[in-house]
């Protein structure tokens, strides 16, 4: 469970970012943060990475003040987090396999479990003859896959998603958004920071809304949340 | 950690051939402090070498007039035992003055043929002092029979005090310059070690966010000052090894006055302490650039 408490964040330039956010995401969920650019939806999501510093307030993740945690921690912290970011930060000179690889690599996974996991989720984003491409070779609809296979590999309770579908064409967003609904089927609870209104209302799912960094609602259904 | 050594290994390769000019400029910054370190060690140790020969070897050689009869010469003989800070006095003979000689020419031997019965070399004691700080003392009382019983005295104390003033230029001489070229060094292996990072952003951004830990992205950067530092360092070491091996067996082949093998220091006494001191120095230098590059670009 996630659970944010009168979180505030002004960053050092006075730009106030976050204001009194208090919200529950219960483990499973699938939730969409919206608001118009610069209302705080990216800000919220690096509070729960712990990527940035909270100015005041408690974020509460698996029952872990992360507020609290040491330095040290983090890595570990994170690991129960996937992410995917709207601009897919593939790494050009990796495969598709590789990238994917890569994710399991860097926190010391065994090369047999690599090697037993990544067609696994490969073929899970529907990308199983892909995995010797290079990301310049792929659409842009095929990088966020392979992003997402990457964030998924190593089993995250968490996925965020800033703005997923925010370079893609309506099709290729779509058949994202189906992914993560896949994903979500699994047991992971997915949150997707998103300002793309039609995709929002097709999905109907449970809606918080910023707006200069506050809450305006929270409720399930479509993104129009002036009515 | 063990698990992904090759992993670090692999990554660290990658950066060193990627930034390769930059690799070999770090390799060949360590190479040269390292080889004035060689460089200046092989002078001063072998300078120490031959000071604690003297010592350890004659005080003084007093030569004995030629006129002085063995009756006088042993009366002289007796002064020589009264004075206290002398703790040996070695006779040689006019035979074997000729003798060594002899040895000391050995290979010329026409050089001194037919002279063994009229020969220029004199008798003389070599006296050993106690310590060699009364030195000056017994110099003193010896010049006073300068002209009378004695013909000449040779006392090593003015060359051994010019050496003991040269080796203390170079050794000043040389912290200096491996400060100064280490500073450079450092510099270089840090600017490699920056481009190796920033060659990666991104690879260290995702890194970060799928939850490895800092150490992990550490090694491969650490990795790769150390190799750096060993390569810089392991080249002069073994090329001087060599080159120090020739010059000393050319030296006593071209000069054979000199005792082969006993004047300089020999080649496994110096590398027994160059060795390790020189690949200390190279893996400091490697690991102190990267180290200081990494916690300045790298915010993990
Ligand atoms: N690193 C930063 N430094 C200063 N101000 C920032 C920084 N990041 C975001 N902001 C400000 O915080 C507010 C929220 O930004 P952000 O969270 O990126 O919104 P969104 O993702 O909804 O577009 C904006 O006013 C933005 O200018
Ligand atoms: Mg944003």
């Amino acid at each position: 469970m996630i659970e944010v408490i009168n979180l505030n964040k002004v960053y050092k330039n006075g730009a106030v970012a976050l204001e009194g956010i208090n919200f529950k995401v219960e483990d499973g969920e699938f939730v969409f943060i919206v608001g118009s650019s610069g209302s705080g939806k990216s800000t919220l999501l690096k509070a729960m990475l712990k990527e940035v510093n909270v100015t005041k307030g408690i974020i509460i993740i698996n029952g872990k003040d992360i507020n609290k945690l040491k330095k040290g921690k983090i890595p570990y912290f994170r690991r129960e987090i996937g992410i995917v970011f709207q601009d897919f930060r593939l790494l050009p000179n990796k495969t598709v396999a590789e990238n994917v690889a890569f994710a399991m690599e860097v926190v010391g996974a065994k090369k047999s479990e690599i090697r037993k996991r990544v067609p696994q989720v490969l073929a899970m984003v529907g990308l199983q003859n892909k995995r010797k491409a290079y990301p310049n070779q792929l659409s842009g609809g095929e990088q966020q896959r392979v992003a997402l296979a990457r964030a998924i590999i190593n089993k995250p309770q968490y996925l965020l998603a800033d703005e997923p579908t925010g370079n893609l064409d309506p099709n290729n967003a779509m058949g994202i958004m189906s992914l993560l609904e896949d994903i979500n089927g699994t047991g992971t609870t997915v949150i997707v920071a998103s300002h793309a209104k039609e995709i929002v209302d097709v999905m109907d799912k449970r809606v918080i809304a910023l707006e200069n960094g506050r809450i305006v609602k929270d409720s399930k259904g479509g993104y129009n949340y002036n009515v | 950690m063990f698990n992904n050594i090759w992993y670090f290994i692999k990554e660290a390769g990658v950066n060193l051939f990627r930034n390769r000019l930059m690799t070999l400029a770090s390799i060949l910054t360590v190479s040269s402090s390292t080889l004035i370190l060689i460089i200046f060690f092989i002078l001063a140790s072998n300078i120490n070498y031959i000071l604690s020969n003297f010592e350890n070897s004659i005080g003084m050689t007093v030569y004995v007039s030629e006129e002085l009869s063995s009756e006088e010469n042993l009366k002289f003989y007796d002064k020589l035992l009264e004075i206290e800070t002398i703790s040996e006095i070695v006779y040689v003979s006019k035979k074997e003055a000729f003798e060594k000689a002899s040895d000391i020419f050995k290979g010329n031997d026409n050089v001194l043929k037919g002279l063994e019965s009229d020969h220029p070399f004199p008798r003389s004691y070599e006296i050993t002092l106690t310590s060699s700080e009364y030195g000056e003392d017994v110099y003193k009382i010896l010049k006073e029979y300068e002209g009378e019983e004695l013909s000449s005295i040779k006392y090593a104390q003015s060359e051994t005090s010019a050496l003991i003033i040269i080796n203390g230029v170079i050794q000043l001489i040389s912290i200096v310059l491996i400060g100064g070229l280490s500073f450079i060094a450092i510099v270089i292996i840090m600017n490699t070690i920056t481009m190796a990072v920033n060659s990666r952003k991104n690879e260290i951004n995702i890194m970060k966010y799928v939850g490895a830990t800092n150490s992990f992205v550490r090694w491969p950067f650490l990795l790769e000052g150390i190799f750096i530092g060993i390569v810089g360092s392991v080249v002069p070491l073994i090329s001087s090894f060599l080159v120090y091996n020739e010059i000393l067996d050319l030296i006593y082949k071209k000069l054979p006055m000199i005792e082969y093998g006993s004047f300089f220091q020999p080649v496994e006494d110096v590398f027994e302490i160059l060795l390790p001191s020189g690949l200390m120095l190279g893996f400091l230098l490697g690991i102190v650039g990267s180290a200081t590059s990494i916690k300045k670009h790298l915010n993990v």
